[in-house]
């Protein structure tokens, strides 16, 4: 399939998994840039639909400057972890616990305390259980 | 300064791109400081 002049391949990945199961695998892979000294906070990038729950089970971030930077995930009813972490590196977290209901809401909030713009990135990853 | 974030949403076998604007941006750590400091915003001439 073409657009324009950049070919897009199907977007498909290959998995062992049935529509019609009760459970879909949920992944977010995002990034953006920060100015130096400012908070950003994004808007709500998903909302967990009617029927359905969602276990999160791991968070990774990374920022590709080293500096003391703050990343929070929040929820609706407020900030579910936040970290601080210096490394230019990915930092991986488990979140095996973590269930999140119908309605409930994904936002984060980042903090670049780097001199420069710096861009952070961040995967989010669980799945979607349908509500009995 | 309007940041945008850039995200792809993979649900089951579908991929869905998403571009989120920023809610809001916050001061910078000399204007919260200044707040602080003067939380009434009173100048002196």
């Amino acid at each position: 399939m073409a657009r324009g002049n950049v070919d897009f391949i199907e977007a498909t990945r290959p998995m062992r998994w049935e529509p019609s199961s009760s459970q879909s695998p949920f992944w977010w892979t995002s990034n953006f840039d920060v100015n130096p000294g400012i908070t950003f906070n994004s808007a709500v990038f998903y909302t967990i639909p009617v029927g359905w729950r969602m276990c999160v089970l791991g968070i990774s971030i990374g920022c590709d400057v080293t500096a003391i930077q703050q990343f929070s995930f929040i929820r609706t009813a407020g900030i579910a972890f936040q970290i601080h972490f210096d490394t230019e590196c990915d930092v991986h977290f488990g979140y095996g616990a973590m269930e999140m209901a119908a309605g409930d809401t994904m936002r984060v909030s980042a903090t670049n305390n780097a001199l420069g713009v710096a861009n952070f990135r961040y995967n989010i990853h669980g799945y979607l259980v349908r509500a009995i | 300064m309007t940041a945008k974030m850039y995200g792809i949403l993979w649900i089951g076998d579908k991929a869905e791109i998403k571009v989120i604007d920023a809610i809001e941006e916050t001061k910078t750590k000399a204007e919260l400081l200044a707040d602080f400091l003067n939380p009434k915003g009173i100048t002196i001439d």
